[in-house]
């Protein structure tokens, strides 16, 4: 049976998520952005039929 | 649409946490060190503002191709004996290596080979690569042989009865398969720096590349089935430096890259080299020290011996790291696809490949940069005495390592900037890449959005991993 790693797992648990936090700031953003795009588009779609 | 809110929501939540969490980082010691103004993960953020600081300043000043098609500059010709004579040079010092092997001492430290091959010529013709250009093909020990025999057959009018075509949907695999064997051999076996086994594999190897040489013919094998060939020659299309016959060319840096053929197992081959290197960093570091022991233990509860169960788990590990460098990128890819119409994912996965040429050499000299300053000056007294039985050839024996050449701090800043500059030249070849693919400018900007999470991702997980190192030493 293999024991869940929870030994040392405090360490990277907290210190992944801090310097990914840049991946995760742009990721989000980004992903805004791109729905207010296409958010923007589909109703410039609707407006024009 | 709720899908999206959550996505979006978790987003700014994690970033939230990330904001609140750094003091835990420091008070675990993990990450902090003395020496440094500043926490690493400081350094992680401020390498990504600089990747979105170009990123913008790309979109507004890069408006044309300039990569693509650039060009060179004729400088000089080799004189006619330098090839054979390289080729010489290689065979010797593969024949010293070998009889080092088989015939020094078994302490891999004192013995020539596991140096040579782990530091030297793994990590020494990645940097001289890039500096200089294709100089491994020059130096390539079997490719000599193999040119050396030809030359001697065709003087006899012998060709070699097994001559055949080489398959063209092989592509690059045998090399991805060479790298991630390599890489298998330095990371996770446990007996690699033993000079009686590595001579044999080494011997093994060079057989093997031989017998493909004599099948495919040694051009056509070098330049995709070799494994080191393909390795150093991807690094070697950073150099401003090209050798084309015995003409040398300047050419504007990067440029190169943009030329590197798409054949199947191209991108797999960057995914193996750049996911290794991750394993390696990963391997020294916190991550690998909690989920090590428990994938052992299980391996351990199927029957597998001491060493089986550490190399098992370690396949794991690598494996693992390659899949997650190949899926980081396939997002990014899947990504870039939402903008524009006409591109199939597989298709930019291609076109794209070659941004991950700058990160490979960024990853490599960030993580082995300090294993050349230090294990590099080896070289010293191996090449007095390269058997490690007192002989002193030259009167260099007694020099030992200086650990003084270069400070923790120094290395720290080299491994920051090589990150850094690898992947703002990464973000410049996907841009100059996209000019191309995309009609429309705002396109090719919009198609990079998210190459930029990408190399933002690949910057962040480099800088995270050498500081987990660093904590951990």
């Amino acid at each position: 049976m293999m024991t869940p790693p929870i030994a040392h797992f405090g360490h990277w648990y907290i210190s992944l998520p801090v310097f990914m936090g840049p991946v995760v700031a742009l990721f989000g953003y980004i992903y805004l952005q791109e729905w207010r795009n296409k958010r923007r588009d589909r109703k410039k779609s609707k407006k024009g039929a | 649409m709720k899908r999206r809110r959550a996505a979006a929501a978790v987003a700014l939540v994690t970033v939230a946490a990330a904001g609140i969490w750094p003091a835990a980082a420091l008070a675990h010691g993990l990450v902090g060190r003395a020496d440094l103004p500043i926490p690493p993960y400081l350094f992680g953020w401020a390498a990504s503002i600089v990747l979105v600081v170009s990123f913008i300043a790309l979109a507004a000043l890069w408006k044309q191709p300039r990569l693509e098609d650039a060009r060179e500059r004729r400088i000089f010709d080799m004189p006619r004996m330098v090839d054979p004579l390289c080729g010489l040079i290689g065979v010797a010092l593969f024949g010293i290596a070998i009889y080092a092997g088989l015939d020094g001492t078994k302490e891999s430290n004192q013995n020539l080979l596991p140096n040579l091959v782990y530091v030297h010529f793994w990590v020494g013709f990645v940097l001289a690569s890039v500096i200089l250009g294709d100089v491994f093909r020059v130096f390539n020990p079997w490719r000599a042989i193999a040119r050396a025999v030809g030359w001697v057959s065709g003087r006899l009018g012998i060709r070699s009865p097994l001559r055949r075509e080489y398959p063209e949907k092989l592509g690059r695999w045998p090399a991805v398969a060479g790298i991630l064997g390599f890489a298998w051999l330095e990371l996770v076996y446990t007996q690699k720096a033993n000079p009686r086994i590595l001579v044999w594999i080494s011997i093994g190897y060079a057989v093997v590349q031989l017998a493909a040489m004599a099948v495919y013919g040694v051009e056509r094998w070098t330049q995709d089935g070799d494994a080191f060939s393909v390795y150093f020659n991807l690094f070697s299309r950073i150099s401003v430096f090209v050798k084309r016959g015995r003409t040398v060319y300047l050419r504007p840096l990067l440029s190169g890259v943009t030329d590197m053929p798409l054949k199947p197992g191209s991108v797999a081959l960057l995914c193996a080299a750049i996911g290794s290197t991750t394993f390696d960093g990963a391997s020294n570091g916190p991550l690998w020290a909690s989920l090590n022991p428990d994938l052992q233990s299980f391996f351990k509860t199927l029957g597998a011996s001491a060493n089986v169960k550490i190399e098992l788990a370690g396949t794991v590990g690598l494996a693992a790291c390659v899949a997650a460098v190949g899926l980081f990128y396939h997002l990014g890819v899947r990504g870039m696809r939402t903008v524009g119409r006409g591109h199939t994912t597989r298709e930019l996965a291609r076109r794209f490949a070659h941004t991950l040429v700058p990160i490979m050499f960024a990853y490599a000299l960030a993580h082995y940069f300090s294993l050349l300053i230090y294990q590099g000056q080896a070289a010293g007294y191996l090449a007095s005495n390269p058997l490690g039985n007192g002989s002193n050839l030259f009167g260099t024996a007694h020099w030992g390592i200086n650990y003084g050449v270069i400070s923790g701090a120094g290395i720290w800043y080299v491994q920051v900037g090589a990150l850094i500059a690898g992947h703002v030249s990464g973000l410049t070849l996907a841009h100059d890449r996209a000019l191309t693919v995309y009609q429309r400018l705002r396109d090719a900007t919009r198609s990079q959005y998210w190459m930029l999470v990408v190399m933002v991702g690949f910057t962040s997980l480099g800088l995270w991993l050498l500081s987990a190192v660093r904590g951990a030493g």
